[in-house]
């Protein structure tokens, strides 16, 4: 029966969403279930990462369709804003769920 | 993870809107001038007719001071803070709200009530003054996470009291803590703004 819900518990594990178990999307997609939107700076000095690394994170994100990215211009100004949709609020509801059930938190 | 570190963010995206100074120094400024708008009251108080009209001023001013500070902030903050370090939309709950206009108004009419008609009526109005500006500063710091707020808030309650015990008129003790925390707003205003200038040179272009 222990074992079972052992076998369970790894179960939910290995099954984990592997687009937010990633770190720096992790802390991506926590920052931006946090808030309504932020933009491309603000995620940059939050998260610590490189410029590269973080468009590459953030358009990951965008083709699981997790987030949605707006790009426009302040003047001249290129200006990149991101926020959750709805399917990236469910998901990271669903992760934290099946992460707590499986270390038990 | 999870719940802690949602509250984390949260708190940070909270807490960022201070980090540049500007709204400390905007209220330090409407609290200096309120302060020295009451002590030209004290100072020309012949008492009668006016104090009506002064007290709608007060409130216009304090109502007016309000909404044209937040548009200088805002322009600000889109010229100078945002291309350094970015922007971020954060809802704040709406009985966060609920109090603050309830703290502002209530703030508001007893400095330009209380100080003004009670005066010369009762004693101690200063205190009362003083604890509510206080209670105002208090929970501003408390709900951004900003414990430099929170000492503030010291500042006018301690005023309060020291001008009750030793028996200040009240509209001169009111004028007294609104200045007093009008100029140490605009002092930790200004020292989180050189100090997020400091750290945040240069703007950054972004990707």
């Amino acid at each position: 029966m222990a074992k079972d819900d052992k076998s369970g518990q790894w179960a939910d594990l290995s099954d984990v969403d592997r687009i937010i178990h990633e770190p720096a999307r992790l802390t991506l997609m926590t920052i931006l279930y946090a808030v309504q939107s932020a933009d491309f700076l603000y995620l940059l000095k939050e998260s610590g990462l490189t410029k590269g690394n973080l468009s590459a994170h953030l358009s990951k994100l965008e083709e699981a369709g997790y987030i949605e990215i707006t790009k426009s211009f302040n003047g001249k100004v290129p200006h990149t804003d991101c926020q959750l949709t709805e399917a990236g609020r469910n998901a990271f509801d669903a992760y934290v769920q099946q992460m707590r059930g499986a270390l038990g938190g | 993870m999870t719940e802690q570190s949602l509250q984390e963010a949260r708190g940070r995206a909270a807490r960022y809107d201070y980090e540049d100074g500007t709204i400390e120094i905007g209220h330090g400024a409407v609290y200096a001038v309120l302060g020295v708008l009451l002590w030209l009251f004290d100072a020309m108080s012949t008492g009668g007719q006016y104090k009506w009209l002064y007290a709608v001023g007060v409130l216009a001013f304090s109502f007016v001071s309000a909404a044209v500070v937040g548009s200088l902030v805002s322009r600000y903050k889109q010229r100078i803070t945002y291309p350094r370090t970015g922007r971020v939309h954060y809802e704040r709950p709406a009985s966060a709200e609920a109090w603050d206009a309830i703290l502002l108004i209530g703030a508001s009419l007893l400095v330009a009530g209380g100080a003004i008609f009670i005066e010369g009526r009762y004693t101690g109005v200063g205190a009362i003054v003083g604890a509510t500006i206080a209670l105002l500063l208090f929970f501003a710091g408390r709900r951004a996470l900003l414990a430099r707020m929170q000492w503030i808030a010291l500042l006018p309650l301690l005023i309060g009291l020291v001008s009750a015990y030793l028996g200040i008129d009240d509209t001169f003790a009111s004028a007294l803590i609104m200045a007093g925390a009008g100029l140490a707003l605009l002092l930790s205003g200004i020292l989180a703004m050189r100090s997020y200038l400091a750290a945040n040179p240069d703007p950054t272009e972004e990707a």
